[in-house]
């Protein structure tokens, strides 16, 4: 009778067991012991400028001032990224998205929603202009069709060379008010020319949504201490002993192009 | 099968009950064999697959489109079907498309032509003339608008295009309903395909899934890209390929090593797709905007003169060139990107522009080696593929 009480004693400690271990609140958001960490929603937009003005609609001829008395308008204007993070007051980062993306500034491509980022504040936006040398030589094919890596989406890939662009801005320019247009294109290529870039931000996620603007001014890759004169040299491929002092030049000068703001 | 299996259990339950076992033994060993012969079959419960005609076998893109060029980004709702990519291809070369019967897609768009034809701009309903010079049809899935002037996005609205233009097909649509509801052969391959009567949505859907399906991948080109194997390719043939993918470079000279072809007509599709990177441009055929190309949809003053890069895989067999067909061989393609780019076209793409409206001056050797390698291109397998010809 008692080994029989005693065994029913046990399976009924057993059953009671099994069902609490079973009730465990749902995890939302990685958070250990129950505990779900807020999140918001982020908007970040990637704007095209020139001189602080927005790039003109398309199919508007109008030209803008820049240095060394010539004056441009760009018709193409799209870099891939990758390392795309968020940087947190104590140095960690919060990936957006899978860190990868494609910013079209005269397409349509230039705004971004991520969900679910963590609340807090945060010190500044980071990313990288290229990538590492297994991503830029690997397969380009193994991006999914829709994936902004894909180069059936983006058209930055070289193809033969191997490798990405990570940058094209194309357009024209005029040597003075009265001169015929020419061209300019200059395409970010090779892994000497990786470049990282850090936006220093005071921002402070909390509520719903926030919007942020990286505001960049195409002049400002061609000016600054070392100013591009189009009318000397208007391209660079990134290869070849010229186009890669311009491309030296050309992303130092880019330094200064990027603008945060909260929005 | 399901009242037979029942009715033989009824009996062998009778033989047991009555007793006379080995009288019956026999029998019970005969119905046990059928019991168990009739429990071979699956009994599903469903209505024998007799009974109806819609049975679409779906196709993998991944047995459409190879590993080299990736998958393209396809339509959700409409899946590649054996029965619906055959429907395409009926529709595709059926003259009974056309007003008077006597045009289908296939007379502009001819398979041993990489689906263009040899005239450099078509003739359709009355012998009346195209504005322009037919487009060759592969490898679509990856493109991103359709027409010289990406007027179109999706290949199920292109399709209604040529077939009610006066100077095409010159149908009308209500007609056209009406004929493929009274033809007998299209009553049942449209229930095969989609469950349905013969209708325009159908055979919109059915044009996409064939014209999506149709890829050329085996040129020794796309052997070679990106460069991996150079056993493919002669010597000329691989000279011309670094004078393709080489940068514009001119020596002290005057000499450049590349042409920069790559740019608008690069990667293993040997296009660029992209329209901003040199998917859309203009290559400088004359000084001003003749045709008005995507500026005559887009009406903005940057579009005017710009034409879709095409492919230029099976090149070789797509003669006449351009969009109105102005270059009847290679050479004369060449010899204007060599000499005879108009830099004064106000919409001339910047990559071709950029190097101060310098003219390339390839040696006679570099354009030979061009062409060479623009041959290799030419695919023998989609040329002649039967899953692509004419199902009559």
């Amino acid at each position: 009778m008692l080994k029989n009480r005693l065994i029913q004693s046990f399976l009924f400690a057993a059953v009671v067991a099994v069902f609490f271990s079973s009730c465990e609140p749902e995890d939302t958001d990685g958070g250990s012991g129950g505990f779900v960490e807020p999140t918001s929603e982020l908007e970040l937009a990637f704007v095209g400028q020139i001189a602080d003005e927005p790039l003109p609609p398309k199919g508007q001829d109008i030209y803008k001032e820049k240095s060394e008395g010539e004056s441009m308008m760009v018709t193409n204007w799209s870099f891939l990224m990758s390392n795309l993070a968020l940087v947190k007051e104590n140095g960690d980062t919060v990936q957006l998205g899978d860190g990868y993306q494609w910013a079209d500034l005269t397409g349509t491509r230039n705004v971004f929603n991520y969900k679910k980022i963590p609340q807090g504040k945060y010190t500044g936006l980071q990313f990288t202009m290229g990538f590492d040398s297994a991503t830029n030589h690997g397969n380009p094919q193994v991006w999914p069709a829709d994936h902004p890596m894909n180069p059936n989406l983006n058209g930055l890939h070289w193809g033969w060379a191997g490798g990405y662009i990570f940058q094209a801005m194309d357009g024209r320019y005029k040597a003075n008010a009265g001169a015929t247009p020419g061209s300019f294109s200059f395409h970010t290529a090779t892994m000497q020319f990786v470049t990282r870039y850090f936006l220093p931000l005071d921002l402070s996620i909390e509520g719903a949504k926030h919007r942020v603007a990286v505001r960049i001014n195409a002049d400002r890759f061609f000016g600054g201490a070392q100013p591009i004169k189009f009318a000397d040299k208007s391209v660079s491929h990134s290869e070849g002993a010229h186009d890669e002092l311009l491309m030296r030049i050309f992303l130092d000068n880019s330094l200064y192009a990027f603008r945060i703001y909260e929005e | 099968m399901i009242l037979i299996k029942h009715e033989l259990i009824s009996e062998l339950n009778r033989l047991l009950i009555t007793g006379n076992n080995m009288k019956n033994i026999g029998w019970i060993f005969i119905l046990v064999g059928m019991l168990g012969f009739s429990s071979c079959t699956k009994e599903t419960g469903k209505v024998p697959d007799d009974a109806g005609v819609y049975k679409p076998t779906l196709i993998d893109p991944t047995d459409i489109f190879p590993a080299e060029f990736g998958l393209p980004v396809l339509p959700k709702d409409n899946p590649f079907t054996e029965e619906g990519v055959l429907l395409g291809r009926m529709l595709f070369y059926d003259p009974l498309l056309s007003i008077d019967s006597s045009i289908s897609c296939a007379s502009c768009h001819r398979q041993e032509y990489a689906f263009t034809e040899p005239l450099d701009k078509s003739v359709g309903f009355r012998g009346l003339r195209n504005m322009r010079n037919s487009m060759p049809l592969f490898n679509l899935a990856y493109h991103h608008s359709y027409f010289w002037d990406a007027r179109v996005k999706t290949l199920r609205e292109l399709v209604f295009e040529p077939i009610q233009a006066h100077n095409e097909m010159a149908m009308t649509l209500p007609t056209l309903r009406e004929r493929l509801k009274r033809n007998k052969r299209y009553i049942d391959y449209f229930k095969k395909a989609f469950n349905s009567e013969p209708n325009l949505h159908d055979m919109s859907l059915a044009m996409e899934q064939f014209l999506l399906s149709i890829v050329s991948k085996d040129s020794r080109f796309n052997q070679f890209f990106p460069g991996d194997n150079l056993k493919v390719l002669s010597a000329s043939e691989l000279r011309g390929a670094f004078i393709y993918n080489g940068l514009i470079d001119f020596d002290a000279n005057g000499v450049t090593k590349g042409a920069d072809c790559f740019h608008c007509h690069g990667g293993e599709l040997s296009q660029q797709l992209n329209a901003g990177m040199g998917g859309i441009a203009s290559n400088g055929l004359d000084p001003a905007p003749v045709d008005l190309g995507v500026g005559g949809v887009t009406n903005r003053s940057q579009d005017m003169g710009t034409f879709k890069a095409p492919s230029l895989l099976n090149i070789a067999v797509t003669a006449p060139y351009m969009h109105d067909g102005r270059f009847k061989t290679l050479e004369e393609v060449i010899d204007h990107y060599s000499d005879g780019v108009n830099f004064d076209n106000p919409n001339i793409h910047p990559q071709m522009a950029a190097h101060g409206g310098i003219q390339l001056r390839l040696s006679q050797q570099q354009k030979d080696d061009l062409v060479a390698y623009l041959r290799s291109m030419t695919d023998s397998t989609f040329l002649n593929n039967p899953a692509y010809s004419n199902p009559f």
